[in-house]
C-alpha cells in the first residue's frame, strides 16, 4: 500500500479495518517527513519514539474493539499551538526549549479521535505569518516552488504528505494563503467553532484556530472531531447555541454563488483571467451566478492591521521572561525588559510591538485606532449586505501566486497580499479555500465564504465544487519536491 | 487666606468570592508563594481569561448598595504598563464602561449635618501579584497568589472638605460593603485599600487646584492624618505664593509625614482598549432588579425597626446594626430569648468586651446567638447566679462549649438545695455569732452580712434569695428557742 496516497479518511479506515496498524503508517510518514523536512523546513520538530508510542496505543484501542474516527492519522500542529508532549517554539529563539504546562484544546481533541501528533510545523516570528516575519528556524517552502516561501508550513507539509492533516492559526489569513499557493484545503471557521484554548494568540479580535487537509473530506472529518464548546475558550460559548445552518442545495442550480467585481482589479491579470474562466466553470455547471460590490477592501485591509498591531502590542507585553521562556542577563528592571525582547522578539515582532504601541497612545488612540474600529464595523455591513444576497461569495485568497522569497523586504507590499483573506477575518464569516486552477503550474485556490456557523455547509459545497470542477491534484509527480 | 480643603477618594476593595476574577484559582490567603497560581493568571501563552460570574454578582450588589446606576452592557479593558507583578504586562479593568456609575452615600459633615458623597464609578479588575525584595537587597522575588484577585474601585467625585468627612465616607463605605457581603474590607489585610486626591483652593473658588495623590495609608487612622498633613503642607506652600506640584506622596506611618514617590509610578499613558479576549458584561433589566431585591437591609433602616420594633434606645439600635454579623447575632439571640434590652445589654458589654481583648470577629467567635440565649435562660431559671453567668461566658466563649455544658463540666450549678444550704448556714451562723446578736438586736441590715459569707463560703454558686430565706428562718427559730 502507497500511504502517501492515502487521504485521512481512508487512513482512518484502514486502520480501524486493521489493513495497517498505526505504527507502520506513522512509521513510514515520519521517515517521509523527515526526508523532506531537509529540504522544505516545515517542520521545527519532529517526534521520534513518542509519536510511535502514542500509534501503538491507537492500535491497542482497535485491537481490544474501538473504533476512532482520525484512527493512526498523522497531524501536524502549528508551533505556536501548545501540545504538552513538543516544545513550542512560538517561532522565537526564547522558546526554544519550552515545554508548555497543557495541550491545546483542539489537540486533546484530535488525539482523542484517535490521530497521532508527529510534529510541529514551522511559524513566523512569534506566531505571525511565515511570508511577514523570519523566525529563527528560516522559512518553510512551498513545495511546488521552493523559490516561494509558503504563507503556512503545515500547507506545504500536506501538499507533500508530510502529514496528512494540520492545525494552524489562521488570522490575516495565512493558512488560507498557504492553502491556496500549495493546493490543499484550509478552513477558517467561525469564530467560536473551535476553541483557541492553547493557540498563543497575538490579536484576540483575529487569531483563530484552522484547519487543513489535502482533501475536502478530510477536512470535514477533522472538523467534526474538534468543533465544539469549551469552557476555556468563552467564545466557543456560541457553540452551545443551535446557530448551526442547515444543509444548502444538493445541486448547482440551488445554489448563488457571489462574485465581486473588485477581485478582477485586485489580482494581478493572469490571476484575473483564470478566475474569469472559473466563474464561466460555475455558471456553466448551473450555479446561479450574482454580482457584490465589495468597496471597503482596501481600507479593510489598513483597519485589520491598525488593530492587529494594536492587539499585539499589547498581547507581547507577557513576554518578560520572568515566568517562562528565556530571560537574558540584566543588572535592573528597565535591562531587564530591554534585553529579554530583543532575545525574545524578531524583526516583524519587534514592529508590532513598537507600532502597536505608538497607534494606542494618546492621540493615535482616537486618530488611528478608533477609526480602525469603525471602517471594522463598515466591513462588516458590507459583508453582511452581501450575504444577505447568495448563499457563498467567492473571494480569490492571494493576489499572485508568483510571489517570491525575495519580495520579502517590502513589508508594506507584504501586508498588501492579504487583501483578500484579512477583510474576511474582520466579518467573522467561515471561509474555506480550495484548488481552483493553475497558473504555469503552481497550484491556486479560491476562497469560498459562507454565512456565520455555516462551516459544515461550506465544507459539503467545496465537495460539490470539486466534483463538478477540474483541479489538479496536489502533490502529485508535476510537484517541485512531491 | 483662607482654603478650601478638596478631597476625592479612590477605594479598592477585594471581592470575597470563591475564585480569582479569570481561572479557577482559590481566592484566599496562603503564606506560600505562587500557590493559588495556573496558566491563566501567570499570564501563558495559549491560556485564557474566563469571567467568575460571583465576581459580577457582588460587583453588581456593590454597586446596588451605593445607590449606582447599572450598565445593561459593560466592558473589560487592558491597561497596559510594564512591572513584574503583572503577569500579563496589562491590568484587567473596566476603563471605558463601568458596571456602576453616578452612585452616591450619605454622611455627616463636620457640623454634623447630612452630606451628600457622590461616586463617579464603580469598576471591576484584577488585582495584581506582590512584590517582595529580599533582606539583603540583592534579589526581588514576585509572589502572584493575588494576582487576578476581583477587586472593584470605588471612585469617589472631589466631594469630601476635610479628613473627617474622608474618614467618615470609609467607615460608611465599609459598613455598607460589609453588609452587602461583598468583601471583609480589612484595610491593616489590603482588603479595601484607599488613595486620596487632594488640593487646596481659596475659599469661594470654583476652580480646582494642583492636587497630589496620596497612597499607602494602611488606616482609616492614616488616611485622616495623612490628610491632615498634606492640608497643612500645601497651606504652607500656598501661602509661601509657591505652587503646589502634582505628585504621588506616600504617607509614611514612621515619621508621620507625607514623602514623594520615586520613579515607576510617574504619569502613565496606559494605552486603554478593550480586550478582545473577554465578551461584554450584559446585565438585563430583571437580573439587575433580582440583585437588587436581594439586598439586605441597610444599618439606618436596621436600627429603625430595632427601635421601632424591640423598644431599643436609638443607641444600642446604632451600635448593633453597625456591623450586619452584630445585628444578625442580636436578632439571631432574640428569637430564643425574648428580651431585647437584656440581650442588646449583654451583647454590647459583656461579648463586645471579649470580642475586643480577643481580636474577633462576631462570625468567628464560638459563642453563638444560642449560647447567648441559653445563658440568660438559665440566670432566669435560677440555674446559675448573674455573677457566675459572666463566668461561664468566659468559659464558654474560649472553649466553644454550650453553657450548660461549661456548668455541668465546672460544677457551677446553682445551689438550691435546702439541706445543703442549711449545712453552710449552721457553720456561718456558728462562726459569727456578733452579727447574729445584731440581727437579734434589731439591726436587720446584718444579715446582708451573713448572707455574703454564705456565698463566699459556696464560691457564689449559693442561691442567694434561697440563702436569704432559710438564714431568716433560721435566726428566727433561734430567737424563739432563747
Amino acid at each position: 500500500m502507497n500511504y502517501f496516497d492515502l487521504t485521512a479518511v481512508k487512513a482512518a479506515e484502514a486502520v480501524n479495518n486493521k489493513e495497517i496498524s498505526a505504527r507502520h503508517l506513522i512509521e513510514n510518514i515520519l521517515e517521509h517527513c523527515i526526508d523532506l523536512n531537509k529540504k522544505l523546513n516545515t517542520f521545527t520538530y519532529i517526534a521520534g519514539t513518542e509519536a510511535l508510542e502514542h500509534a501503538d496505543s491507537v492500535d491497542q484501542k482497535i485491537n481490544s474493539g474501538y473504533s476512532m474516527p482520525l484512527a493512526g492519522v498523522p497531524i501536524a500542529i502549528g508551533d505556536n499551538i501548545a501540545y504538552k508532549e513538543m516544545p513550542a517554539g512560538l517561532g522565537s529563539g526564547a522558546f526554544r526549549d519550552y515545554k508548555p504546562p497543557f495541550s491545546a484544546a483542539a489537540v486533546e481533541k484530535l488525539i482523542g479521535a484517535g490521530a497521532v501528533v508527529i510534529g510541529k510545523t514551522n511559524t513566523g516570528d512569534m506566531g505571525i505569518a511565515l511570508n511577514k516575519a523570519l523566525s529563527p528556524a528560516g522559512p518553510a517552502l512551498n513545495p511546488w516552488n521552493i523559490n516561494r516561501i509558503s504563507e503556512s508550513a503545515g500547507a506545504a507539509a500536506l501538499a507533500v504528505r508530510q502529514c496528512m492533516l494540520i492545525l494552524e492559526s489562521d488570522s490575516e489569513g495565512a493558512l488560507r494563503q498557504g492553502a491556496a499557493t500549495c493546493g490543499v484545503f484550509g478552513l477558517r471557521p467561525t469564530p467560536g467553532r473551535i476553541s483557541r484554548y492553547g493557540l498563543n494568540i497575538c490579536s484576540g479580535s483575529f487569531d483563530q484556530v484552522g484547519l487543513a487537509a489535502a482533501a475536502v473530506a478530510d477536512v470535514s472529518l477533522a472538523f467534526q472531531a474538534v468543533v465544539g464548546y469549551d469552557e476555556r475558550d468563552i467564545l466557543t460559548s456560541v457553540s452551545r447555541e443551535s446557530r448551526v445552518k442547515s444543509e444548502p442545495g444538493k445541486i448547482p442550480n440551488e445554489i448563488k454563488l457571489a462574485f465581486s467585481p473588485e477581485s478582477f482589479d485586485l489580482i494581478d491579470p493572469i490571476s484575473a483571467e483564470k478566475l474569469s474562466q472559473f466563474r464561466e466553470r460555475c455558471s456553466s455547471h448551473g450555479f446561479i451566478l450574482v454580482e457584490t460590490p465589495l468597496k471597503l477592501l482596501n481600507n479593510a485591509l489598513k483597519a485589520f492591521y491598525v488593530i492587529t498591531y494594536a492587539e499585539t502590542s499589547s498581547t507581547f507585553a507577557r513576554f518578560d521572561g520572568i515566568r517562562y521562556g528565556r530571560a537574558a542577563e540584566a543588572d535592573n528592571l528597565e535591562d531587564l525588559y530591554y534585553k529579554t525582547r530583543r532575545l525574545t522578539f524578531g524583526h516583524e515582532a519587534q514592529r508590532r510591538s513598537v507600532f502597536g504601541t505608538y497607534l494606542l497612545s494618546k492621540g493615535n488612540f482616537e486618530h488611528y485606532y478608533q477609526q480602525a474600529l469603525k471602517v471594522w464595523s463598515l466591513v462588516k455591513q458590507e459583508f453582511a449586505e452581501t450575504m444577505s444576497n447568495c448563499d457563498f461569495l467567492v473571494l480569490p485568497t492571494v493576489k499572485s501566486t508568483a510571489l517570491k522569497e525575495s519580495e520579502d523586504s517590502d513589508f508594506l507590499k507584504l501586508l498588501d497580499e492579504d487583501i483578500f483573506t484579512a477583510p474576511v477575518t474582520m466579518t467573522g464569516l467561515p471561509s474555506l479555500t480550495l484548488p481552483a486552477w493553475r497558473e504555469n503550474n503552481f497550484p491556486a485556490g479560491i476562497q469560498l465564504i459562507g454565512h456565520p456557523f455555516s462551516d459544515e455547509m461550506l465544507i459539503n459545497i467545496a465537495d460539490i465544487i470539486k466534483a463538478e470542477i477540474e483541479y489538479p491534484v496536489p502533490g502529485n509527480s508535476e510537484g517541485e519536491a512531491g | 487666606m483662607s482654603y478650601e480643603v478638596v478631597i476625592g477618594l479612590e477605594v479598592h476593595v477585594e471581592l470575597h468570592t470563591q475564585s480569582k476574577l479569570f481561572c479557577a484559582c482559590p481566592n484566599r490567603f496562603v503564606p506560600d508563594p505562587n500557590v493559588n497560581t495556573c496558566s491563566v493568571c501567570l499570564g501563558f501563552p495559549g491560556a485564557l481569561p474566563r469571567l467568575n460570574s460571583e465576581a459580577v454578582s457582588l460587583a453588581l450588589l456593590a454597586s446596588l448598595a451605593l445607590n449606582c446606576e447599572i450598565a445593561s452592557i459593560s466592558y473589560f479593558d487592558r491597561k497596559n504598563y510594564f512591572y513584574p507583578d503583572m503577569p500579563k504586562g496589562y491590568q484587567i479593568s473596566q476603563y471605558f464602561e463601568p458596571i456602576g456609575r453616578n452612585g452616591h452615600i450619605d454622611i455627616e459633615d463636620d457640623r454634623g449635618e447630612l452630606k451628600r458623597i457622590c461616586i463617579g464609578r464603580v469598576h471591576m479588575e484584577e488585582d495584581a501579584g506582590k512584590l517582595v525584595h529580599s533582606l539583603a537587597g540583592d534579589a526581588s522575588m514576585v509572589d502572584y497568589n493575588r494576582a487576578g484577585v476581583p477587586l472593584i474601585e470605588i471612585v469617589t467625585e472631589p466631594d469630601l472638605r476635610s479628613s473627617g468627612e474622608a474618614r467618615r465616607y470609609l467607615e460608611k463605605l465599609k459598613g455598607i460593603l460589609e453588609y452587602v457581603r461583598v468583601s471583609d474590607c480589612k484595610m491593616e489585610e489590603g482588603s479595601l485599600r484607599c488613595d486620596a486626591n487632594i488640593s487646596l483652593r481659596p475659599m469661594g473658588s470654583t476652580i480646582l487646584g494642583s492636587k497630589t495623590e496620596l497612597k499607602n495609608m494602611n488606616s482609616f487612622k492614616a488616611v485622616e492624618k495623612s490628610l491632615e498633613h498634606e492640608i497643612r503642607r500645601q497651606k504652607k506652600i500656598l501661602d509661601s505664593g509657591s505652587h503646589v506640584i502634582t505628585q504621588t506622596l506616600r504617607w509614611d506611618d514612621n515619621s508621620q509625614q507625607t514623602i514623594a514617590m520615586r520613579g515607576k509610578l510617574q504619569a502613565h499613558d496606559y494605552r486603554c482598549f478593550t480586550d478582545p479576549e473577554l465578551a461584554p458584561i450584559e446585565l438585563t433589566e430583571a437580573e439587575i432588579e433580582k440583585a437588587r431585591s436581594s439586598l439586605p437591609e441597610m444599618a439606618e433602616a436596621r436600627a429603625c425597626r430595632f427601635v421601632k420594633e424591640y423598644g431599643l434606645p436609638d443607641y444600642d439600635a446604632r451600635v448593633l446594626t453597625a456591623s450586619r454579623s452584630m445585628a444578625d447575632y442580636f436578632e439571631n439571640c432574640l428569637k430564643l430569648y425574648d428580651n431585647p434590652k437584656l440581650v442588646s445589654n449583654w451583647v454590647m458589654g459583656e461579648l463586645t468586651a471579649r470580642l475586643n481583648s480577643t481580636g474577633l470577629d462576631i462570625e468567628q467567635c464560638a459563642f453563638l446567638p444560642d449560647h447567648l440565649a441559653e445563658l440568660l435562660n438559665m440566670v432566669d431559671e435560677n440555674v446559675i447566679s448573674g455573677k457566675i453567668a459572666k463566668d461561664v461566658l468566659d468559659k464558654s466563649f474560649e472553649k466553644g462549649k454550650s453553657p450548660r455544658q461549661v456548668v455541668e463540666d465546672e460544677g457551677l450549678l446553682q445551689i438550691s438545695d435546702q439541706s445543703e444550704l442549711e449545712t453552710v448556714i449552721d457553720v456561718v451562723i456558728a462562726g459569727n455569732p456578733e452579727s447574729v446578736d445584731n440581727y437579734l438586736g434589731g439591726k436587720t441590715k446584718a444579715i446582708g452580712f451573713l448572707v455574703g459569707q454564705v456565698m463566699k463560703e459556696t464560691r457564689g454558686k449559693a442561691n442567694p434569695q434561697l440563702v436569704n430565706e432559710l438564714l431568716v428562718k433560721k435566726l428566727q427559730e433561734q430567737q424563739s428557742q432563747h
